[in-house]
């Protein structure tokens, strides 16, 4: 396998302008189609010998999770909001993953925060959002609901709706950790090879909510950079790939498939120079094309389903549904926004101390 | 000291998953036509039926208005049955929030319930007590109790003159069909023993006559006391006297009335029941006066009324018992006192719930109101300063007691009462409230058990109730339609209504009732309607020739529907027979309530 050079993207900077444009499958398609891709009925994927078929030099269709079976890992959601939902709560993980690494960095063997709130206090100084309302303090020299709007804008929800013809794509970018490109099929593109319930500061546990978003969209695009100063070793660059459904001929079921630079399984890379030309710093950009909401109007439905699923995010986001240009909504939950009715509004709003849960309470003689 | 009779040991054998934090709001009524109540009117959101549309996720995924969340994601979520019937919060169900945070529990619990696909939690042990510890910290819930209350009070007296209209029409189409009389008779008589009069001694359980449904114990025989009006409940407004009648079935007995003992149980101070006894009843005139300084927390108040009876020549005394709730004033809640004085270094705690505490052994947690004057932020956020615990001194045993979050310097601690202590023990607590420098504020309170009485549980019994086949009168409902509403479609099954359609039905499916549709902006009854104004006539008389339109033209509407499916039963067998059309069945009954309208004017 080490005979065979990872493919690469040639003129980088004028394709990563293609790529974060590409918002509609027909983009997409012809995006895939400027780039050399054999035919997915051209490769077919051996676990133990992914060398076999691979043409040097070309982009091949490589199952996510490196498992042609991945679709029951994939198909999880049961409405179209709830894959955003994972993707957003990613990203606010990739906000803690950074503040914990760079914390090591500069104090190993500190001890892991215990839970994520714990985390968000500790890297953020953050009170649950539910109680921001009522917060009296600043938080680090700013009005506390100042502070939050400001930190909401680490992570953005993006609707955007192309009309010719109408689809929509969902966007999720987070100004976090990002990933080095030679360890995005390790990490982003795995499935259930998740090192998450080591870390209890970390919201999810299974490492593989997100992905069901693939199974809501035709295609989906991913890029993102490691924070230069947690490279650890790992090339720098943007890491980029597109993901989609192949029903090859004679099987029962689908499976999704990635766009791969190498049989390891590597992802398309765009150097340096054109990461640092594109702007993009550090972070990760996941997007979700042609994404079937079904009979719904997302953007008028997308803010309560998010604030609801959501309820009271440990780091607020923002939304936006507006085509652009337009003002984001801060998404705070509903948790939050509760909160914030007024007392006039409300007939009661009470809270109790945390209650003992426990399978029977006896008495015997 | 109070000496403890238990005959049985708590046992701590627990499995512990962990805590949970429940928050609940309730946000105000919607009224008609009036935004959902928003933090923000930039909000992006959708206008929908219920005051709390907007916290939900969407209609197409129903009301999932109680949450489970673990860092902060929703992981399942229940629908506002869980409110009206585990919580028993009908009213309450489509404006109550219920958000319960598992952060709390155990890793293993969490592992146990926790789904890769997000969406429900697995319904096992852990889910389980998960659902029995928010009923137990819910269900009597003070606060919730007493929404739900005024909930039920605004209804009752906004429901009043469609339930009257109900009962008018209902008493025509029985007396249509020359219904026979109701009266169940029965034996368990000692006879007469004319001429003694007879007195009240003290409480002893005994046999009473009362008048009931055939499932409540066995026949007896009249007279029986009755009570008007007939309500099941005595909904009391502070400050409004209320009057009912007692008088005696069948009528003439009420002579023979040889005592008669009209008692509050449990009393209530500030409760005034006069008596006006009568030549053939008794009345009694109730009204509840706030004393100074009431809580307006203290609402609902709950006792019941006892009126017993004896006739001469019966030895069984005649009894009614009916429930009172009392509710705070009608209109707007009084202006909230002045805010409480909060301090960050408290001088006092104390317990402001009346003592002793009933304590229902096994059932919903007690929840005991007290009152500091430590700020609200003393015992929240990350790092409280203060620290609330509390004890019950005389049972070690007794499970951990919880609380509230202050606010306004109120809260609660909640009493999860275990099963098996003996009814009328007094158990003795102790809550204090911790400073940082050591500060120790100390309440005391005590708590009294009492019976649980048996949950409701489906029980085979034998009752006398009519035949479901043979019933006479068909389940009818009846629906009034105004302007507003004119284009839903329902005037004679699809077609919008006009100013000149008095009424009309739509036929029973296989899953709705025949339905009587009156419509209350017809031109000629607003016509009716504005000359009864004009009149200045008192509310009771037009109320009165309101439901008497609506009542008997509702009547023939029936009427009507029985006619036309006779009809066209008939038909099949005469195919010459006529079944009568929409249009001709819009004129009868436009004419109906032309001479239905004349009438009254003329008798006026």
């Amino acid at each position: 396998m080490t005979s065979v050079k990872p493919t690469e993207i040639k003129d980088g900077e004028r394709f990563f302008r293609a790529a974060v444009s590409a918002t509609s499958s027909k983009t997409i398609r012809d995006l895939v189609a400027s780039l050399p891709v054999v035919a997915e009925n051209e490769y077919s994927f051996h676990e133990s010998d992914p060398e076999r078929g691979w043409r040097e030099g070309s982009f091949h269709w490589y199952p996510v999770g490196r498992d042609l079976g991945n679709a029951g890992r994939i198909k999880l959601a049961g409405a179209p909001e709830n894959p955003i939902a994972e993707r957003t709560i990613n990203a606010m993980e990739a906000l803690m993953e950074m503040e914990r690494h760079r914390e090591l960095k500069t104090r190993p063997g500190t001890l892991a925060p215990q839970s994520p709130r714990e985390a968000v206090k500790r890297y953020f100084d953050l009170p649950p959002l539910d109680v921001l309302p009522r917060w009296p303090q600043p938080i680090r020299g700013q009005k506390a609901f100042d502070y939050a709007r400001d930190l909401a804008r680490r992570v953005r929800i993006r609707l955007v709706r192309e009309t010719r013809p109408v689809e929509y794509a969902v966007i999720v970018e987070d100004d976090g950790i990002g990933q080095a490109p030679g360890r995005m099929h390790a990490t982003l593109l795995s499935l259930g090879r998740s090192d998450k319930p080591d870390k209890p500061y970390l919201i999810g546990v299974f490492g593989q909510g997100g992905s069901s978003a693939y199974a809501a969209s035709d295609y989906s695009w991913i890029m993102s950079r490691r924070f230069p100063d947690l490279l650890e070793g790992e090339r720098d660059g943007i890491g980029w790939t597109v993901i989609k459904k192949i029903f090859p001929a004679g099987r029962r079921d689908v499976y999704w498939a990635y766009l791969a630079a190498h049989p390891d399984g590597r992802v398309p890379v765009l150097g340096v120079a054109a990461a640092d030309k594109s702007g993009f710093r550090h972070g990760t950009r996941i997007a979700h094309v042609k994404y079937n909401f079904g009979p719904t109007e997302p953007a008028r439905t997308l803010y309560q389903s998010l604030n609801h699923l959501i309820f009271n995010p440990v780091l607020p986001y923002e939304l936006y549904t507006r085509p652009a240009p337009s003002t984001p909504d801060p998404m705070w939950g509903n948790g939050y926004r509760l909160s914030r009715l007024k007392a006039e509004q409300k007939d009661l709003d009470k809270t109790f101390e945390p209650q003992p849960v426990e399978k029977k309470v006896e008495v015997e003689q | 000291m109070t000496t403890l009779e238990l005959d049985k040991t708590y046992a701590a054998s627990v499995r512990t998953y962990g805590t949970i934090q429940i928050r609940v709001v309730v946000v105000k009524p919607k009224k008609k036509d009036e935004p959902a109540p928003s933090a923000d009117e930039q909000e992006p959101i959708e206008e929908g039926s219920s005051p709390l549309s907007s916290y939900l996720e969407r209609s197409a995924h129903g009301k999932q208005c109680v949450v489970f969340i673990i860092n902060g994601q929703r992981h399942d979520a229940l629908d506002s049955n869980f409110i009206a019937r585990e919580l028993g919060f009908k009213y309450l169900r489509l404006r109550t929030m219920i958000i319960v945070d598992l952060d709390g529990l155990t890793h293993e619990a969490i592992s146990e319930i926790v789904q890769g696909s997000r969406q429900g939690l697995y319904e096992g042990d852990v889910f389980g007590a998960i659902r029995a510890r928010m009923i137990a910290t819910l269900k009597g819930d003070p606060d919730l109790t007493r929404l739900q209350t005024e909930a039920e009070q605004q209804i009752s007296e906004l429901e009043a003159g469609d339930e009257v209209v109900r009962q008018k029409l209902d008493q025509l189409i029985e007396a249509h069909h020359s219904a026979g009389s109701h009266q169940n008779a029965g034996a368990g008589e000692a006879g007469l023993k004319a001429g003694e009069e007879q007195g009240f001694g003290p409480e002893k359980r005994q046999r009473v006559v009362m008048e009931a449904t055939p499932d409540v114990g066995a026949a007896g025989t009249p007279p029986v006391l009755t009570i008007d009006p007939d309500v099941s409940r005595i909904r009391l407004r502070s400050g409004i006297e209320r009057s009912l009648v007692i008088a005696a079935s069948p009528n003439g007995h009420w002579s023979r009335l040889d005592g008669i003992q009209v008692r509050v149980q449990p009393a209530i101070e500030e409760l005034s029941v006069n008596e006006k006894r009568g030549a053939d009843s008794l009345e009694l005139r109730m009204s509840f006066t706030e004393p100074e300084g009431f809580d307006q927390d203290e609402y609902p108040l709950v006792t019941s009324l006892q009126v017993v009876g004896r006739f001469k020549g019966f030895d069984d005394a005649r009894v009614i018992e009916r429930e009172i709730v009392i509710s705070r004033k009608p209109g707007l809640p009084p202006p909230p006192p002045p805010p409480p004085v909060l301090r960050q270094n408290p001088t006092f705690l104390r317990v402001v719930s009346r003592q002793p505490v009933k304590l229902a052994a096994g059932g919903a947690s007690t929840h005991v109101r007290l009152r500091w004057d430590g700020d609200d932020s003393l015992t929240g956020g990350s790092a409280p300063s203060w620290s609330l615990r509390a004890r019950c001194l005389s049972m070690g045993t007794f499970p951990s007691i919880g609380f509230s979050q202050p606010k306004d310097g109120k809260f609660e601690l909640l009493l999860d009462t275990p099963h098996g202590l003996i009814p009328n023990q007094q158990l003795d607590f102790e809550v204090e409230a911790v400073g940082p420098a050591g500060q120790r504020l100390v309440a005391t309170f005590s708590g009294q058990v009492i019976e649980t009485p048996p949950a409701p549980e489906p029980r085979r019994t034998a009752a006398k109730v009519p035949e479901t086949a043979s019933q006479r009168r068909p389940p009818y409902e009846l629906k009034v339609v105004h302007e507003s509403e004119w284009d839903t479609g329902t005037c004679w099954g699809t077609q919008a209504w006009t100013k000149d359609d008095v009424a009309a039905f739509t036929e029973p499916t296989d899953s709705t009732p025949l339905t009587l549709i009156i419509n209350a902006d017809a031109e000629e009854l607003k016509v009716y309607r504005e000359s009864l104004l004009k009149r200045s006539l008192d509310v009771a008389t037009i109320q009165e020739r309101m439901t008497r339109y609506t009542a008997h033209v509702a009547f023939h509407l029936y009427q009507m529907y029985r006619f036309r499916k006779e009809r066209q039963e008939a038909q099949s067998a005469d195919e010459g027979l006529r079944v009568p059309g929409e249009d001709e069945m819009r004129l009868e009954i436009a004419r109906v309530a032309t001479t239905l309208i004349r009438l009254m004017e003329v008798s006026r």
